[in-house]
């Protein structure tokens, strides 16, 4: 079997390359110093001509988005009374108080626990129900499926508030009320049209002749799917399953509707922390960064693929 | 495809039916409507119509929707966009990853993060005090501009990576034969660039705007709908009819003019783009 670096030049209909094109920017770069014809894109496109006025306002912006969560993390370290002060002071001294006090909460570690829970079996069910559909979506795709595609993106734009309700009364009438379980379906639901849309495209990526030379060569569908399908689709699989962690970490609606203090999650704790603990800024903010690690390292490792996910499902 | 199917339509669509079956009903879950829940008619959307609250809802639903999403997240989300075009590594590294960070951070941080910076005692009162400023208490007197801008902070993100993959797609000779034309940048950025990103444009909009139509938490932690109802969206009216009232028939109700409200956005979206390019 030749490579796929090869297979992928010649495919046709180039439209979703682009977008691995653009989060690789260190490699284009480096293409467009060898290649010249290139560049003649960056020269004339309007407003990216070295231009240093917007160089600048890009940083700004930039900046002024990291200044509240930057301030959060440097509050979280500094002692209650340095981060009370007036002006607060940015030199004072370092202290771990703040997440000694946390973790010195009971329900931390539950909570923390139940997010875990709910946010790792979620993405595990959300990939064994995504992988096939989106298979039936894009590499042998079955009757309307643009239809199909176009329902599964419509449940997720639903308003979650507007389910909360009967979903609650569901809830109590099935004794499902404060259980991991319940929020583990609700959140498998809630990210499968998302997981769909993007598997389906990382799925499209499969040039079509490596399938039917792996067909010709006599490999069943297992056997297609497991050395033919998995290794070209494998970072698009890790960048879905990454961004179903992130929604299902961060959700609180239905957390905090429909669980109470069994299976409440990290951010559901949080609520009760900052309404309780509101004025010990330096706690809140080492509970508000804990809470905030997974996602943000979840996010920096999926940053190039959700740009390509979350944009081809809208863009094409 | 088919367990998929199912699981959609148990736990999302299923309860969407439920909810507008339950606006016909006077459920609620207290009371002696709790233990016998009776048909009700239209009455709790006659209710609905005469309710001030629900009228102050929405406008401010409707405002806090084209403050933040539609003029603020999209056209902060299509200018970085078109900054970073073209720009190397590290200054896009630099802009994109606090841009995102502030989209991947759960709901409740980033509420608790502004409600930080806003509050009487908080970062921005005390950089204004320290120049000579006076402060004020920015979540009691401007609860709907403090709420519009934590929402663009948290949700720009989206827009931006919408915006840059368009962007990318955009065929380079049409804006350098414009340029040659002697074409000046505006000129450019408005009748050629704009154009050819309209279906991103549009589907944006009505992405965004479905999205912010739901904004719960952030509200309810900053502001909590307050003081009085001067912040008030929908969601936050239905929720506090349901879970405090416990009124859930018309909770449900409420409910169902937020999916109306989307609705009206989006079918506007899709006349000004035309319809065949969404």
């Amino acid at each position: 079997m030749t490579t796929s670096g090869t297979q992928h030049q010649s495919e046709p209909g180039s439209a979703r390359r682009t977008g691995a094109q653009e989060v690789a920017p260190a490699a284009t770069a480096a293409e467009v110093d060898a290649a010249p014809p290139r560049q003649t894109y960056r020269k004339h496109s309007p407003l990216s001509r070295p231009n240093p006025l917007w160089g600048v306002l890009a940083w700004v912006v930039g900046l002024l988005f990291a200044s509240p969560a930057l301030w959060m993390v440097l509050t979280s370290f500094h002692s209650e009374v340095d981060a009370a002060t007036n002006p607060p002071s940015l030199f004072a001294p370092l202290t771990l108080d703040g997440y000694q006090s946390f973790f010195g909460n009971s329900n931390a570690w539950p909570a923390l626990i139940n997010s875990a829970t709910a946010s790792v079996v979620s993405t595990v069910l959300v990939l064994v129900l995504s992988i096939p559909a989106a298979y039936a979506l894009s590499i042998r795709p079955v009757k309307k499926w643009s239809d199909v595609l176009f329902f599964l993106l419509s449940t997720r734009f639903l308003p979650i508030v507007a389910a909360v309700l009967p979903l609650y009364i569901f809830a109590v009438w099935s004794g499902a009320l404060d259980q991991i379980g319940l929020l583990i379906a609700l959140y498998t639901a809630m990210n499968l049209p998302i997981a769909v849309w993007m598997m389906r495209s990382f799925l499209a990526e499969v040039p079509v002749e490596m399938l039917e030379a792996a067909q010709l060569d006599g490999a069943g569908l297992i056997r297609t799917l497991r050395s033919v399908v998995a290794p070209v689709a494998m970072p698009g699989i890790a960048a879905t399953a990454l961004i179903c962690f992130i929604f299902s970490w961060q959700e609180l609606l239905l957390a905090r509707s429909l669980t109470g203090v069994v299976a409440g999650t990290a951010p559901v704790f949080l609520t009760s922390f900052v309404t309780s603990q509101g004025l010990f800024l330096a706690q809140v903010s080492a509970a508000a960064t804990i809470v905030s690690l997974p996602v943000l390292l979840a996010g920096f490792a999926a940053q190039d693929k959700l740009v390509q996910g979350l944009s081809l499902g809208a863009v094409k | 495809m088919a367990p998929a199917v199912v699981l959609l339509a148990v736990f999302f669509a299923g309860p969407v039916v439920w909810s507008v079956l339950l606006s016909f009903t006077d459920a609620s879950l207290t009371g002696s409507a709790a233990a016998q829940t009776s048909f009700v008619g239209l009455d709790n959307f006659a209710r609905l119509l005469q309710d001030p609250a629900v009228w102050n809802a929405v406008v401010l639903t409707v405002v806090f929707v084209l403050g933040s999403a539609v003029v603020g997240q999209n056209g902060l989300g299509l200018a970085l966009a078109l900054m970073l075009r073209g720009r190397g590594t590290a200054v896009r590294s630099l802009v994109t990853l606090p841009v995102m960070a502030a989209y991947v951070v759960p709901e409740i941080v980033a509420a608790f993060v502004w409600y930080a910076f806003l509050n009487p005692e908080g970062t921005l009162n005390t950089a204004l005090t320290s120049v000579g400023l006076p402060g004020q208490s920015w979540l009691f007197t401007l609860p709907v501009l403090a709420v519009v801008l934590a929402n663009i902070w948290r949700g720009t993100a989206f827009s931006m990576l919408i915006y840059l993959a368009a962007l990318s797609q955009v065929p380079s000779d049409v804006d350098e034969q414009a340029q040659i034309d002697g074409a000046s940048g505006w000129k450019r950025l408005r009748f050629v660039t704009i154009p050819m990103i309209r279906r991103a444009i549009g589907t944006n909009l009505v992405l965004i705007t479905l999205q912010t139509l739901q904004v719960f938490t952030l509200i309810f932690v900053m502001t909590a709908g307050g003081p009085g109802d001067a912040s008030e969206t929908l969601p936050l009216l239905m929720y506090e009819q349901a879970f405090q009232y416990a009124a859930l028939g018309y909770g449900t109700a409420i409910a169902l003019v937020l999916l109306a409200i989307g609705a009206v956005f989006s079918l506007g979206y899709i006349r000004a783009i035309g319809k065949e390019d969404i």
